[in-house]
């Protein structure tokens, strides 16, 4: 064979072989199925056959009372509004610095706190929810041993001018994110010496209202103590002091949570009669029980799920900003016979998928919240483990006096009362040959 | 004008147009994807490349077993068969692409006159996807607009296993057993755009079958350069299984068909075929009691031998088919007519046959749709 034989031969066979590689390269291996565009000419796929129902579906609702247990809120509520709202933070600073300078002119060591300068009780606020006029902060000793010393009833009366520790006054007009009280150096070498605690009582007044909210320990900005314990500004440093309770001794998680807390002094009303009450101080929830029929829980694919709740409008403080009550899916199983604790059982909101519904204290008619991602739980549990319940609760639990009140399901006029219109389909053969 | 001029120059004719039409293309779509889908037909490249005419005499063609003793030589084959399909209606254009492997199989001869052969072939292919829009009334909210999400995916598989005897130089005989299997993931959801208060609900169902039949074909040397063909499958029965639940029985349908070939040209096979399939059979395999009617497919074809590669013959094919479809649209017919032509080229020496067929399909029956499609193949023949 010859060059130009051997040319030819490859040349002929390239141009075979190369429209065929086109070919290949071109049709590839990607599908593109969309042919959306013939329909509905050539479409004969029956559509969902979608129903819309309202139900009486509410078996049973109460109003319990929310949070965690006392201390575990995030803020702290320091209000003082006139007749309608009155709550105080309590912080326990339960162990104190065991070494300081013995006194201002002797700065040996000294092995318990016997010099003290320069204390401060710091508190960080969220300065964005902070109402704060012409006011005044005061810090009261409330160490007691008398009652049950987390209760309003047994510490409200320890804020008492004899126990005024320090005060603060905080002008009108400024936008605050902090304020430090002054507080009397013995105050603390006195408890230290006595072998007490330091349990210090918050309280704000006004001539009109003002109400703040205090970061908590547990939101790591909370309130501490900063002092000298040694006369020397060079070598020495301030110390910080960090709340801690020491009871009760039995229980270090309840003791933790009591490092400070709010006590409602007096907080919004109750609810009346037929009507469940979400939010207000102390926070409450509403807890639903719900009677769906096992065809549409089981048998059905809810598309969307409306619980109808008509508003009754509220006097609780800030009657016309907006708060946000969001539904929880409770997961408190059957033995879990008691509301209130069935209603602290809740699936995380992210997890499920469920919007909260902004509203606000004095608005009033049908209120729509949707809690169709429940749905999909409830397909796949039945009612023997997992019972069919909500609870609602205001997004600003325990830190915000606003309420939302609703007609339960045994308001007098049925009309008001509770309903669950849900959207759904069938589970059905569709597409099929 | 000889015949094989006549030959060349409608196949130029076929080339020029092919590639006009290409050029022009506007549409693809779904007529011929309905109930439980197009039916590929179980055709080799090689037959495709001739529009069908010659797949009762090839034996990688799923269709007469006694093909397998035409040529006793052992081989291993395979195609892929993706189909370029538009559908044009008022509503606008769909261009949607398909990529099937619609044939893989074996050619295992035991001596000179005993074949056996094994195959999957595609028999039905239902993938396809749509989605249309929708707006219902939920409460209080009179007009909410939501997608609705149709896709379908899989289809039913022929497995054959089949023998082939010669009983004479010019009596060949087949038999073979059909298993139908597959499965198709039918996906249906409901989209809406508004997440926070509406749920997208998707419900997928997994559709598979069971079924089997048998087949038989006879060829013979009428002449020494005229064959005949003859075959049927008679169709067993059928279970369509959603989500592992037996769902419906129904039947494989049965087929009669036949063909009559030419080799009186040197180097040349001029075919024609004719089938027919009785699809209504298959009617009771609906979950829906979707109605399917009984198909005609006719087919003319010619392979001939082109210039010589390395020693072997560039094979050259054209070939026209009509046919019906056996799902009718909203009780319309479909019918399809396709037209095209392939080559077969071969390579180390003859040992490795890589074949290409190109067809340009048009669908018709539905007043309001223009359907048309190019059914590329591109096949794969390994004789150790």
């Amino acid at each position: 064979m010859n060059l130009t034989d051997w040319m030819r031969r490859a040349a002929r066979r390239a141009a075979l072989v190369l429209p065929l590689a086109g070919v290949v390269a071109a049709v590839g291996c990607n599908e593109k199925l969309d042919g959306s565009l013939g329909c509905p000419l050539t479409c004969v796929d029956q559509g969902a056959q979608i129903q819309t129902v309202d139900l009486d579906a509410v078996s049973s609702a109460t109003t319990v009372l929310g949070g965690l247990g006392i201390g575990t809120a995030p803020l702290m509520l320091l209000a003082n509004r006139g007749d309608t709202l009155d709550t105080r933070v309590i912080i326990r600073f339960d162990t104190l610095p065991g070494i300081s300078a013995v006194s201002a002119t002797d700065t040996s060591t000294a092995t318990s706190l016997q010099y003290a300068d320069s204390v401060y009780l710091k508190l960080r606020l969220d300065s964005l929810a902070s109402k704060l006029g012409a006011s005044t902060v005061s810090v009261y000793d409330v160490d007691t041993n008398a009652g049950d010393d987390t209760t309003a009833a047994t510490l409200a009366p320890l804020f008492t001018p004899s126990r005024l520790v320090g005060s603060l006054a905080v002008p009108a007009g400024k936008l605050v994110d902090s304020v430090s009280i002054r507080l009397p150096n013995s105050f603390l070498t006195s408890k230290a010496a006595a072998k007490a605690h330091v349990r210090l009582g918050v309280q704000i007044t006004a001539a009109t209202s003002a109400s703040a909210r205090v970061f908590a320990t547990s939101t790591g900005f909370g309130p501490s103590i900063t002092l000298r314990n040694y006369p020397d500004t060079t070598t020495h440093k301030p110390i910080t002091l960090l709340p801690y309770s020491a009871t009760p001794t039995t229980n270090t998680s309840i003791a933790n949570s009591l490092k400070d807390f709010t006590i409602v002094v007096k907080g919004t009303p109750p609810a009346g009669t037929g009507v469940l009450a979400v939010g207000g101080l102390p926070g409450t929830r509403a807890y639903f029980r719900f009677n769906v029929p096992a065809r549409i829980v089981d048998s059905s694919l809810v598309i969307r799920a409306t619980l109808l709740l008509t508003q009754v409008p509220s006097s609780s403080p800030d009657p016309t900003d907006t708060m946000r009550v969001q539904p929880y899916l409770v997961l408190a199983g059957p033995p879990v016979t008691d509301p209130a604790k069935a209603a602290q059982i809740v699936a995380d909101t992210g997890v499920v998928g469920l919007k909260a519904l902004r509203t606000t204290p004095a608005s009033s008619g049908v209120q729509e919240v949707e809690i169709a991602p429940v749905f999909r739980y409830w397909a796949v549990q039945g009612d023997t483990l997992l019972p069919r319940a909500v609870t609602l609760r205001s997004s600003q639990e325990d830190f915000s006096p606003q309420q939302a009140l609703f007609y339960g399901p045994n308001a007098a006029d049925p009309t008001v009362r509770p309903k669950l219109r849900i959207s759904y389909t069938l589970r059905s053969r569709i597409g099929l040959p | 004008m000889t015949r094989t001029t006549f030959f060349f120059r409608s196949l130029a004719t076929a080339a020029v147009a092919l590639v006009a039409a290409g050029s022009t293309a506007v549409a693809q779509g779904t007529e011929s994807a309905q109930s439980f889908g197009y039916p590929v037909g179980e055709l080799s490249t090689r037959a495709l490349g001739t529009a069908g005419a010659l797949g009762e005499v090839d034996a990688r063609s799923a269709i007469n077993p006694s093909a397998l003793s035409l040529q006793p030589q052992g081989a291993v084959f395979a195609q892929y068969d993706p189909e370029l399909r538009t559908v044009v209606t008022s509503a606008g254009t769909a261009h949607t692409t398909t990529a099937r492997f619609p044939n893989v199989g074996a050619v295992l001869p035991v001596n000179r006159r005993l074949v056996f052969g094994v195959s999957a072939s595609t028999f039905l292919d239902r993938t396809w996807e749509t989605t249309t829009s929708r707006t219902q009334t939920f409460g209080a909210d009179t007009a909410v607009s939501f997608d609705e999400r149709r896709r379908s995916d899989g289809g039913i598989e022929d497995l054959r296993l089949a023998a082939a005897y010669s009983l004479s130089p010019s009596v060949r005989i087949g038999i073979a057993g059909h298993g139908y299997t597959g499965s198709t993931r039918v996906t249906a959801s409901e989209l809406f755009a508004d997440t926070l208060q509406y749920r997208n609900i998707t419900q997928v169902s997994n559709v598979s079958y069971g079924g089997n039949a048998v087949s038989a074909g006879v060829e013979v040397d009428l002449l020494p350069k005229l064959n005949i063909a003859l075959s049927g499958r008679k169709g067993g029965h059928a279970t369509m299984y959603v989500n592992d639940t037996a769902a419906v029985h129904g039947n494989i349908p049965d087929r009669y068909s036949g063909s009559i070939t030419f080799e009186g040209i040197p180097g040349t096979i001029i075919g024609a075929r004719f089938s027919r399939e009785l699809w209504s059979q298959m009617q009771s395999l609906s979950i829906n009691n979707a109605p399917a009617v009984d198909a005609t497919d006719v087919s003319a074809g010619i392979e001939s031998a082109g210039p010589r590669l390395g020693g072997f013959p560039l094979l050259i094919r054209a070939g026209i088919r009509r046919r019906d479809l056996p799902f009718p649209v909203n009780g319309a017919d479909v019918r399809e007519t396709s037209w095209g032509g392939g080559i077969g080229l071969p390579i180390a020496y003859d040992r490795v046959t890589f074949d290409l067929a190109v067809l340009r399909s048009t669908r018709t029956g539905v007043a309001g749709v223009d359907e048309h499609a190019y059914n590329f193949s591109l096949g794969l023949r390994v004789r150790p």
